[in-house]
């Protein structure tokens, strides 16, 4: 019984052990907070939210992909910093759809879900034409890009009617 | 004639060095979803780094030593601890952002992976902090982010509605969509980012390493009065031309390579061509003085001899840390982490960090046993005090925000 405080039951190494386990969950839940880590989503209306979230910085990503080709044709920028740009945005725009597709649609989510993965797939093969044109610096292919690239953008500024 | 042109020098190299990789990201990305809403929040920044500049300028130019080289002597070890530990582990965390900041800096320029440049730049980083003379270090890279400035040109350029962007500079709140607990984590980036420890810790130590007397107090004085202001209208204008651009479209910066395209919109290839070189100068130089106030904080501490004053045989030591540093600056970067990531979490871990660096330069600035008759004023005690609660709320703030909105999203 040495070490062991009156009473409790549980020496005071485990006491500590568990202060400092609860210290250390504590500090991991919060590591995981800041982090961005999150459960997948448990009922439809914030599945929904997750998904409008998901489409606000998709069209963040295009719309810098935008502004990006149309500085390009106008001849405003370098080819190396447009492909940089690009290349970042479009690194940008998979990972947060990535991490979108990957969550568990709640039960009656499909058609978000089915809508949302759509307006994604549309953007990412745009950004993706507009990205091979700057690097093959081809200009009519960056413009045809560029056409699909605003529909894609007008398309996620209009996802949260889609959605609703 | 000779005075004039080293306080013009002074000037100019403290606004140009006054930006670095925390305040290029930070200001832009809150320019991008802020507007200019928080604006206030880098006026006050600056009159906190002014303030407390100044301070540590005048304890090195009237006892002939660092800042930081007395707070374990008038503090005491423990206090001198906490010090280094909570400055020194935010200033590392700062050196290892400028490294990648240049990395990124030189990738947009050669649309070569940053990763691939980060041992290049730290290589070329040791070398400068091993070879060149600090005062040839401090005006080269300062003189070279005034390029920075093209950002202010392309500002005008842009042609924006002004009194737009005024009524966002009046109407310091969230814009619609935005909640205020991400209004308030960016404000307190935005505060660390102005109030980075190493800027103190370099100011002091630069002023022993230049030798400052009291006959130095004025020239200093003009350097922090009206370059730190001019640095933080720099800081502005890259807030102000993203806020014109991006925030009426919607795109939130979340890159480097995203910073020089209003530039491009505005000025063109020549303006991003000058961008780019000011992103280099920003964030070489503060790499180099971040690297160096790694070294002077621990051989500070420890009472080793220090500086680039003296040979590097002299201060082997010093040098020894600056190395090592920057060996496990390479190695974090290497490991593919996103330098703006590290870039954001280091701002707002000097917020967090803020009242164990500023609190010893008021007791220090205060004692006259090494101040004699050069002690702090009312006035500049009476801000001091009151930075000093702002410092405190906000370091109490800095890590709660960080959480509730999961790293400002």
């Amino acid at each position: 019984m040495r070490g062991r405080s009156p009473g409790s039951g549980i020496s005071p190494w485990a006491g500590r052990c568990a202060a400092r386990c609860g210290l250390l969950g504590v500090v991991a839940g919060a590591a995981l907070a800041a982090s961005g880590c999150g459960t997948p989503e448990g009922n439809v209306s914030r599945y929904q939210a997750e998904a409008l979230g998901t489409l606000r910085a998709a069209q963040s990503s295009a719309q810098a992909v935008l502004i990006t080709l149309d500085l390009r044709l106008s001849d405003r920028t370098f080819g190396r910093a447009a492909d940089d740009a690009v290349t970042g945005a479009e690194g940008s725009l998979s990972s947060t759809a990535g991490t979108f597709e990957a969550l568990q649609p709640p039960r009656g989510a499909d058609a978000v879900r089915e809508q949302a993965t759509s307006l994604l797939s549309r953007a990412e093969d745009a950004v993706a034409a507009a990205r091979i044109a700057i690097r093959r610096d081809d200009r009519t292919a960056m413009r045809a890009a560029r056409n699909d690239l605003a529909t894609a953008v007008d398309d996620l500024d209009h996802a949260p009617d889609a959605l609703s | 004639m000779k005075k004039i042109f080293g306080v013009a020098l002074g000037i100019l190299t403290a606004i140009g060095g006054f930006v670095d990789i925390g305040d290029l990201v930070t200001n832009a990305l809150v320019g991008s979803r802020f507007g200019l809403a928080l604006a206030w929040v880098v006026v006050l920044g600056v009159i906190g780094i002014i303030l407390f500049a100044e301070m540590s300028g005048r304890v090195a130019a009237i006892s002939g030593r660092a800042t930081f080289d007395l707070v374990r002597e008038r503090l005491g070890p423990r206090v001198g601890l906490a010090n280094l530990v909570a400055s020194m582990g935010v200033t590392l965390l700062t050196f290892i952002a400028e490294i990648g900041g240049v990395a990124l800096a030189i990738e947009i320029a050669t649309s070569v992976n940053e990763v691939l440049w980060v041992p290049v730049v730290a290589a070329a980083l040791w070398i400068v902090l091993w070879r060149v003379r600090f005062a040839v270090l401090e005006n080269v890279f300062g003189l070279l982010g005034l390029s920075l400035i093209v950002f202010a040109v392309a500002l005008w350029k842009l042609d924006p509605d002004w009194g737009g962007l005024w009524q966002q500079v009046t109407t310091p709140r969230p814009r619609p969509g935005e909640t205020w607990t991400a209004y308030a984590y960016y404000a307190v980036a935005l505060f660390g980012a102005a109030l980075t420890p190493y800027e103190v810790f370099f100011f002091s130590s630069g002023g022993v390493e230049e030798r400052w007397t009291a006959k130095d107090l004025g020239t200093m004085r003009l350097n922090v009065f009206l370059g730190f202001p001019l640095g933080g209208l720099l800081s502005l204008a890259v807030a102000a031309v993203t806020a014109v651009v991006f925030l009426p479209v919607g795109v939130q910066v979340d890159a480097l390579s995203q910073v020089p395209l209003p530039i491009a919109q505005g000025v063109g290839k020549i303006g991003v061509a000058i961008a780019l070189l000011g992103f280099f100068a920003a964030t070489f130089g503060a790499a180099c003085e971040t690297g160096l106030s790694v070294g002077y904080s621990i051989a500070q501490f420890f009472g080793w001899r220090w500086g680039k004053f003296v040979a590097p045989r002299q201060a082997a030591r010093f040098h020894v840390v600056i190395l090592l540093s920057t060996v496990l600056a390479v190695a974090v970067l290497l490991t593919t982490v996103d330098p703006v990531a590290v870039t954001e979490y280091s701002v707002v871990f000097s917020a967090l960090a803020l009242p164990l660096t500023y609190l010893p330069i008021l007791v220090i600035a205060n004692d006259p046993d090494y101040m004699g008759d050069r002690v702090n004023g009312r006035l500049a005690n009476v801000l001091g005090s009151v930075f000093l609660v702002v410092i405190v709320v906000v370091s109490a703030a800095a890590i709660p925000l960080m959480i509730i909105t999961r790293g400002g999203q």
